[in-house]
């Protein structure tokens, strides 16, 4: 029996620490690496693992490593052969080709990237830092930047994060409904993970299922192929206290219980999204309707404002649904008509629907699942910036307010997004390419992710990404040339290694 | 235009002069770059208006059994379209249009005349064209003009559809059949477009029965399979030993790939394998190629190869006398996308051909397995991918998907009188 080892995994991996609202990220370069390897010694120490829950007095900490960073402190020289990391993680998120595949382009373009960037310091060490107040979280700061100069690293940047009302995300949505449920790391299930998946737990009815295998997000355990994710092997020798675990071939296996982690600062223009939902929303009068506005958002979104998805609630938003992820699209939704296909939640989750006209059916539903399945990531991004005030300065998510306040186009906002996989090409980089910047998604023909597509060059392409449609009962309502509503401001490929392998690594001297 | 055509599938091999690689590489890279906007480029594909897509690639290397490539005896350069009509009609086009081109190319090829007339140069192509094993085309009986044509009526139809959707109070009717009319009337009046109102001629009967050369192929799978089937329990025991490509990640040599892709919404892909020694093996592919050839012309017709709903043209073709295996496909997606429809959707047809192929991940059966180990199957595919030189695509911008809903739209607009329930359907393409 294959069971997840919760507690060498690191927390934030199998919870978003929701309790603690406050929290940093520090990017850090490593100046000495045999001093970075004794900090490493004892902050392993202090990680926070998956077994333990904080309550919102805790102080969590968690770490991962950009490809030189491991490097750094001598990955290189102890691989087992060929055995090494994803190429995509040994790239980097920064290469011309992958540029295409983000749409990483023009205003996004790394060259003006604040961090992870090609003009800017290379990144070693990632440190997530999570308490329950700004307060506890300074403190926690301050103790772990007093041991950085020991530690022989020195911090890039320190990325601040702000909590926004109702778990909202700049553009006043609500934010982290929709993950994906990791077997194994649910309690109700004790599951085998050596086992097929998709027979052995629960189907949660239908052709909706949201149970997907632990090596999807986790190395070291069967993904959704039942196949063991690449994962980087060390030559035992290396390895003197014996403290890594070995794979199913007897090799030692420094990918067990970490993860990839995908970073990415993605700066957003409020003003600029609701001026343009408002522009498209006027009556004939030249008033805007805010009945038609609400409603556009939605559907460029997927959910209602409050979280509320729009496959079940077509028509207004019905708050009481604000956390519902246990909903399919197919049959009542199939052609999109509640939850266009182009919307930013439908793309980036497929659910069950066919993506194809002519695969309006039961077992395609299922088919569809299955794939979709393969392409998830689990979120644990923040905002950051602060939001706007009402009258009573208190902070607001109201898009009225937020366009009154002079300063939305100033104040920089955004959101640190932060996701993990086992298989970046197959996952992450999959949503972003296949799914987010295709103009072709499912059946469409010139819509990018209304949110996040590429659209600066849709005028050179005959438009071809800028358009957004929502099928209506007999006609479609399209609007077009859509701008663009959010950039890429930094970004890096990070792997967050098992507690275990933190150990491994302070340990490693060749 | 209105007229079905049906699409062929053209590789042409022409062997390359000792010492000429290196300048014909330059040559080609030159014309990959220019073609599309230098009016002067040696080889107007645009012009040629039989061409669906296009390649050049230069093959001097195969993929063998120790994971790294061999250099071929002969180095050839593969010339390959995807066109309208007769072949001898495409390849006059061709002489006729890039005549420059042929010349200054194909001059690094033996049996190239020197001053050829057209004539000569007719011939030449009509000589070093190699048959392929099995081919597939996506949107069956459409000419590069038509889906030309198509797309840009969606576009009109859209933009009517925009105009009018709030101001003439086509909702407030709520009439699909009215509306219908409306969008008719707008294209009826249209000299641009008015064509669209005549329906698109049928399917001829021959084509519905024969299939081009699909009807033998059917024949002659039947005729192998008996064979085919002792040998298939023949290597049952083998391929339990045979040698696996080792790694599950991507080999550097990648990038020299993934920096030709994703430029346009469409991509291409050239892989080149050694063939597994023995008389069965080949025996054996031959019989599936000409079981995916049959499926291809008489199954899989509505735009997807087993599943697979993305790729315009895939071919597969034996070569360098009878050792390698080349696969070339434009599709319409991601190469993660693309290569993730290989192992969820089409994993026994494409394991059936390429288990016989060198390194190929472990297979049970030839057809079971294989693909399914899925970061294996997809860095064993990229590790044997060729650079293709040149390529070109007649309609960048549309999909295979794109093209087939286009197609049903025209249908809908030429079609008589529909009832509402089928104007409601009809407007739910746009
Ligand atoms: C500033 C940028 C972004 C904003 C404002 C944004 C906003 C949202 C919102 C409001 C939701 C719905 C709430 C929920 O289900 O959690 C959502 C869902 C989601 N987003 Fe984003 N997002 C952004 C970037 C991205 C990126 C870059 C990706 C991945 C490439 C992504 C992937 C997803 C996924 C997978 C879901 C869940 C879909 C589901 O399971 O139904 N998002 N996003």
């Amino acid at each position: 029996m294959i069971q997840l080892e919760i507690n060498d995994i690191q927390g934030i991996i199998r919870r978003g620490y929701g309790t603690l609202e406050a929290a940093c990220y520090v990017l850090l370069k490593i100046d000495n690496s045999s001093k970075t390897k004794k900090w490493l010694a004892n902050l392993a120490n202090r990680i926070n693992n998956g077994e333990n829950k904080p309550s919102s007095t805790d102080k969590c900490i968690n770490v991962a490593f950009t490809q030189l960073g491991l490097n750094r402190l001598g990955i290189e020289k102890a691989y087992d052969r060929e055995k090494k990391f994803s190429i995509e993680f040994e790239d980097g998120m920064v290469t011309d080709h992958r540029k295409n595949i983000l749409g990483d382009l023009n205003t996004s373009d790394p060259k003006h990237w604040e961090w992870g960037g090609p003009t800017n310091d290379s990144i070693h060490v990632l440190l997530l830092l999570y308490a329950g107040n700004q307060t506890l979280l300074e403190e926690l700061y301050s103790d772990e930047a007093g041991q950085f100069a020991s530690g022989g690293v020195s911090q890039i940047k320190r990325l601040e994060t702000h909590f926004l009302p109702d778990r909202k995300e700049h553009f006043g949505f609500r934010d982290g409904i929709g993950q994906p449920r990791v077997a194994g790391l649910l309690d109700k299930h004790k599951t085998d993970l050596g086992k097929n998946i998709s027979t052995s737990v629960l189907q949660e009815g239908g052709s909706y299922n949201n149970i997907i295998a632990a090596g999807e997000f986790v190395l070291g355990y069967p993904n959704a192929y039942q196949k063991f994710p690449n994962s980087p092997k060390v030559k035992k020798e290396t390895d003197t206290d014996d403290i890594l675990d070995i794979d199913e071939t007897g090799a030692k296996d420094f990918g067990k219980n970490g993860s990839y982690l995908v970073f990415r600062q993605l700066e957003q223009h409020v003003g600029k999204f609701w001026n343009y939902v408002y522009d498209h929303s006027k009556l004939e009068s030249g008033e805007i309707d805010k009945s038609v506005s609400e409603k556009l958002a939605a559907k460029m979104i997927g959910r209602w404002r409050s979280g509320c998805p729009i496959t079940l609630s077509p028509d207004q938003d019905d708050p009481t649904l604000k956390d519902k992820d246990n909903f399919g699209y197919y049959p009542d939704d199939k052609e999109g008509d509640k939850c266009p296909m182009a919307s930013h939640v439908r793309r980036t989750n497929p659910r069950n629907s066919p993506l194809q006209r002519k695969h309006f059916n039961d077992k395609e539903a299922k088919n569809a699942m299955v794939d979709a399945n393969k392409h998830r990531i689990i979120r644990r991004g923040r905002a950051y910036g602060e939001p706007s005030l009402d009258n009573n300065g208190n902070p607001t998510m109201e898009p009225d307010l937020m366009l009154k306040d002079g300063n939305t186009g100033n104040r920089k906002v955004g959101l640190h997004f932060l996701c993990f996989n086992a298989n970046i090409g197959r996952q992450f980089e999959f949503i972003q390419h296949t799914w987010v910047n295709n103009p072709k998604f499912s059946e469409l023909y010139s819509e990018a992710d209304p949110l996040l597509g590429e659209v600066s060059d849709a005028e050179k392409n005959n438009g071809v990404f800028g358009d957004f449609t929502a099928p209506g009962d007999l006609l479609r309502t399209r609007v077009r040339r859509l701008e663009k509503f959010v950039d890429v401001k930094g970004g890096a490929y990070f792997f967050m290694p098992g507690i275990k392998a933190i150990k491994y690594l302070s340990k490693l001297h060749l | 235009m209105n007229d079905f055509v049906s699409q062929g599938a053209l590789s042409m091999l022409a062997k390359i002069r000792p010492g000429s690689i290196e300048e014909l590489r330059g040559i080609l890279k030159d014309l990959d770059q220019t073609f599309e906007n230098n009016e002067k480029a040696i080889f107007p594909f645009r012009d040629i208006r039989s061409i669906h897509f296009a390649r050049f690639v230069i093959v001097d290397k195969s993929f063998t059994e120790e994971a790294t490539f061999r250099n071929l005896n002969e180095p050839f350069l593969m010339f390959s379209t995807n066109y309208d009509g007769s072949e001898n009609d495409h390849l006059h086009e061709i002489v006729e249009v890039a005549s420059d081109g042929m010349d200054q190319i194909f001059f690094h090829c033996y049996e190239y005349p020197n001053s050829p007339s057209k004539k000569d140069r007719f011939r030449f192509l009509k000589k070093i064209r190699a048959t392929y094993g099995a081919f597939h085309v996506g949107a069956q009986g459409m000419s590069v003009a038509r889906i030309q044509k198509e797309g840009k009526l969606r576009e009109f139809i859209q933009d009517f559809i925009d105009q009018n959707s709030n101001t003439k109070g086509w909702s407030d009717v709520n009439d699909p059949q009215l509306i219908r009319e409306d969008i008719k009337d707008q294209v009826r009046s249209s000299s641009e477009f008015n064509w669209s109102i005549e329906s698109p001629d049928r399917v001829p009967i021959g084509w519905k029965l024969f299939r081009r050369t699909g009807w033998k192929s059917g024949i002659e799978m039947i005729v192998r399979l008996p064979l085919a089937l002792v040998f298939w329990l023949m290597i049952r025991r083998k391929e339990k030993t045979d040698k696996i490509y080792p790694y599950t990640r991507y080999d550097q040599r990648a990038k020299d790939h993934t920096a030709r892709e994703d430029k346009v919404v469409q991509n291409e892909m050239s892989l080149l394998v050694d063939i597994k020694k023995g008389f069965r093996r080949r025996f054996l592919l031959k019989t599936v190629f000409a079981g995916i050839e049959t499926l291809a012309r008489y199954v899989f017709t509505k735009g997807e190869l087993g599943g697979i709903p993305t790729i315009h043209f895939a071919r597969w073709v034996i070569v360098d006398e009878g050792r390698a295996l080349m696969f070339m496909s434009n599709y319409g997606s991601s190469w993660e996308s693309y290569l993730g429809d290989f192992i969820d959707k089409a994993s026994k047809g494409l394991t059936g051909v390429w288990s016989n192929t060198v390194l190929y991940p472990r297979t049970r059966w030839l057809l079971w397995g294989g693909s399914k180990d899925e970061e294996r199957f997809k860095c064993w595919a990229r590790a044997q991918q060729v650079t293709t030189d040149v390529w070109y695509t007649a309609y960048s911008n549309l999909t295979v998907k794109n093209i087939i809903q286009n197609k049903q739209i025209r249908e809908g607009l030429a079609a008589g009188r529909m009832s509402k329930q089928e104007a409601t359907e009809w407007l739910k393409l746009f």
